[in-house]
């Protein structure tokens, strides 16, 4: 029954945030001086008639009408999928160009800070399950990579093993000769330009999560019941992971909410660089042409999905924790 | 230089040289050195001394859960075991082996078949004892599978209910965590779990510290009610004396890792014979007889660092002599006083104060 009103109360305070965002997204260009149809006018020099400033005005849905009842329009376009018109693809639909862009953002860095989660976890848990073995020597290796900066890793790998030694393509996210869908040649095209990026995300990462769970593991193991599992004659593998690890795992779960909310966001310079046709790419180019509608979608979107993600850990807390339960 | 056995039964969990270093080298710390102990069947032995003096040590040493940079560095401790029961403990049918085992020589697996079967702790904090994220029945029931390959899981739900059921808990707190539990009953389910494979000893290692004196009355009677029942050996561990001395037959007394005086505990009580138990004894008020007055023990417990050369006690005692801070008393068995072994120069018929050998 606790449980029953913790998820309510959780679904209910995200419910509240993603409104407060999606309101200050609506809000915020719109207190902003200039409007997107003079960014898109003034391309033209003055050399447009009144009857064209009002057919691109009413195109990018600005409207002279007051901000309430802009607001409604806004919510109703927003439920009905429809975030107005990129500038910077002209007369193409924010939601299409994100529709392109967002999956292979959220499967190349999801999938890349999910290895990493936990591939850094679990080599966290061994490295201080056997403290003082060969495994510490991954702790100064990780943590070189990710003292040193990220696009340094990602520029220096796609010249060494993109340029120099040409194992893996150095540009896009697939062919540009072949065709988006599920032919077996796309997929591997794909793949194969994915792995770069995956593996800078991965390498530069990775010494957060095995430092975090490294240590969060040593603090749990010196506890009392990691003791008394080791008296009742349990087996060394449950009791490192049924009791060390299990307990240690929280304080890393919030942390993995909140990169989580990276994922997006922190694409940017991973996309640049790699040219990959993600969300980041889009940003970065929606920036620098004053795109204001398709930023606008793009944060919408950033904030739905971190909030998702972590309503979606916040579950998985609930079932982990049972502490949490009763609070909150 | 064995310890007498006492006329509670042969004996169970023999402790012989043992000595226990945390560190290596010349900068060693002997935390327990070169102790000899011996629990018999159904007795209680209280252990008791000052925070440092080893005894907590002991009990982890003894069960082989000492944590680096804890080494055991000499010793045995031999456990005489039950007939007819093999090493992992379970009752053959096959010629028993005869002969005690050495648990410092066990393998692994050995241990962790050993473990909880036959040896079982109840530590000072519960709290910490429990694992938060794991209701009771889920750890009364690992251990259960551990050593009962097979056993299923309606067995484990009713082996939990009737093991909290014993120590007085409702046996439907057995899918509550350890939050939603108090003090006392973190204890009970703790004694609880560890009473599980009916084990035949028992180590307690200040079990009713870090609860208040009512809930502490309760749950010891609890033990000794269980010990009854059940009829298990008890190792008690504690830096209260006055308790140790209303709930064990024997009490062993350290001080800077060694034992100095072990004693039937009415004997400790009515006549303690080492100055450091003298001093023990007279710092806490008799329930009963006349009144006296408290007196404490002068000084701090020593640096196991730099221990005095000769009795390690003697900067403190109001007895020491030259030959205190000479040579080491050895355990003795004093005239007249057969069940008992007194570390200590005084009364020493072999060399007293005037008598240099």
């Amino acid at each position: 029954m606790t449980q029953v009103r913790f998820l309510f109360r959780r679904i209910a305070f995200y419910a509240v945030t993603a409104w407060a965002a999606i309101t200050m997204n609506f809000l915020i260009p719109r207190l902003m001086p200039g409007s997107p149809a003079d960014t898109v006018l003034s391309r033209f020099k003055g050399q447009v008639s009144q009857a064209q400033v009002d057919a691109v005005k009413a195109q990018l849905g600005v409207s002279d009408k007051s901000l309430m009842s802009q607001y409604w329009t806004y919510w109703d376009n927003l439920l009905h999928g429809d975030l107005g018109v990129s500038v910077s693809y002209f007369p193409g639909r924010v939601s299409e160009v994100i529709g392109q862009g967002v999956w292979w953002t959220v499967v190349l860095i999801g999938v890349a800070t999910l290895v990493s989660f936990v591939a850094g976890t679990l080599l966290g848990v061994l490295a201080a399950w056997k403290r003082g073995s060969r495994l510490d020597a991954l702790l100064p290796v990780t943590t070189f990579f990710s003292a040193v900066p990220y696009f340094w890793i990602a520029l220096v790998s796609l010249s060494v093993f993109g340029v120099e030694l040409g194992w893996f393509p150095i540009t896009g996210g697939y062919r540009p000769e072949l065709q988006v869908g599920w032919s077996g040649e796309f997929i591997s095209s794909a793949l194969s330009h994915s792995v770069l990026p995956a593996l800078t995300i991965i390498v530069s990462s990775i010494a957060g999560w095995l430092l975090g769970m490294r240590n969060m593991m040593l603090t749990t193991i010196s506890e009392d019941y990691v003791l008394v599992a080791e008296a009742k004659g349990l087996r060394s593998r449950r009791v490192m992971l049924g009791y060390a690890a299990r307990n240690a795992l929280l304080p890393n779960i919030s942390g993995f909410a909140l990169s989580l909310g990276f994922i997006v966001s922190g694409s940017i310079v991973t996309e640049t660089v790699f040219s990959y046709p993600g969300i980041g790419f889009l940003l970065f180019n929606a920036v620098l042409n004053n795109d204001y509608p398709l930023m606008q979608g793009i944060f919408l979107i950033i904030t739905l999905m971190v909030l998702l993600a972590n309503l979606i850990v916040d579950l998985c807390y609930v079932l982990l924790d049972p502490r949490i339960r009763q609070e909150g | 230089m064995s310890p007498v056995a006492s006329a509670v039964g042969a004996p169970l969990l023999e402790i012989r040289g043992l000595t226990v270093d945390y560190g290596e080298g010349p900068g060693a710390v002997h935390a327990v050195d070169n102790v000899d102990l011996v629990l018999h069947r159904s007795e209680t032995l209280g252990l008791a001394g000052e925070s440092g003096s080893g005894k907590s040590t002991l009990a982890h040493a003894v069960t082989r859960l000492l944590r680096p940079p804890g080494t055991i560095t000499g010793g045995q401790v031999l456990y005489h075991r039950r007939e007819g029961k093999d090493a992992a403990g379970h009752v053959s049918d096959g010629p028993a082996r005869s002969g005690p085992v050495n648990v410092l020589d066990m393998t692994r697996p050995e241990l962790r078949a050993f473990r909880w079967e036959e040896i079982a702790i109840v530590f000072q904090s519960a709290m910490n004892a429990l694992n938060p994220v794991h209701t009771v029945l889920a750890q009364i029931a690992d251990t259960l599978k551990a050593h009962r390959p097979g056993i299923t899981r309606a067995e484990c739900r009713e082996r939990a209910a009737h093991l909290l059921t014993t120590v007085g808990v409702p046996a439907a707190r057995m899918s509550a965590y350890a939050h939603e539990l108090s003090g006392g009953m973190r204890q009970r389910v703790m004694i609880a779990m560890a009473l599980a494979l009916d084990p035949e000893i028992l180590v307690l290692d200040e079990p009713t510290t870090a609860l208040d004196v009512v809930v502490q009355r309760e749950v010891l009677a609890e033990l000794v009610r269980l010990r009854e029942e059940f009829g298990f050996s008890v190792l008690f561990i504690t830096h209260d004396l006055s308790l140790l001395l209303e709930v064990a037959d024997r009490v062993a007394i350290m001080y800077a890792g060694r034992v100095i005086e072990s004693a039937p505990a009415e004997e400790v009580y009515r006549d303690p014979v080492h100055p450091y138990t003298r001093g023990l004894v007279a710092s806490f008020p008799p329930l009963r007889g006349p009144r006296r007055e408290l007196a404490g023990i002068g000084g701090s417990p020593p640096d196991l660092r730099a221990l005095p050369p000769g009795c390690a006690f003697s900067p403190r005692c109001r007895h020491a002599f030259d030959r205190c801070t000479r040579d080491l008393p050895l355990l003795r068995r004093p005239a007249g006083a057969p069940e008992r072994l007194v570390a200590c120069h005084l009364d020493d018929p072999n060399g007293s104060a005037d008598d240099e050998r």
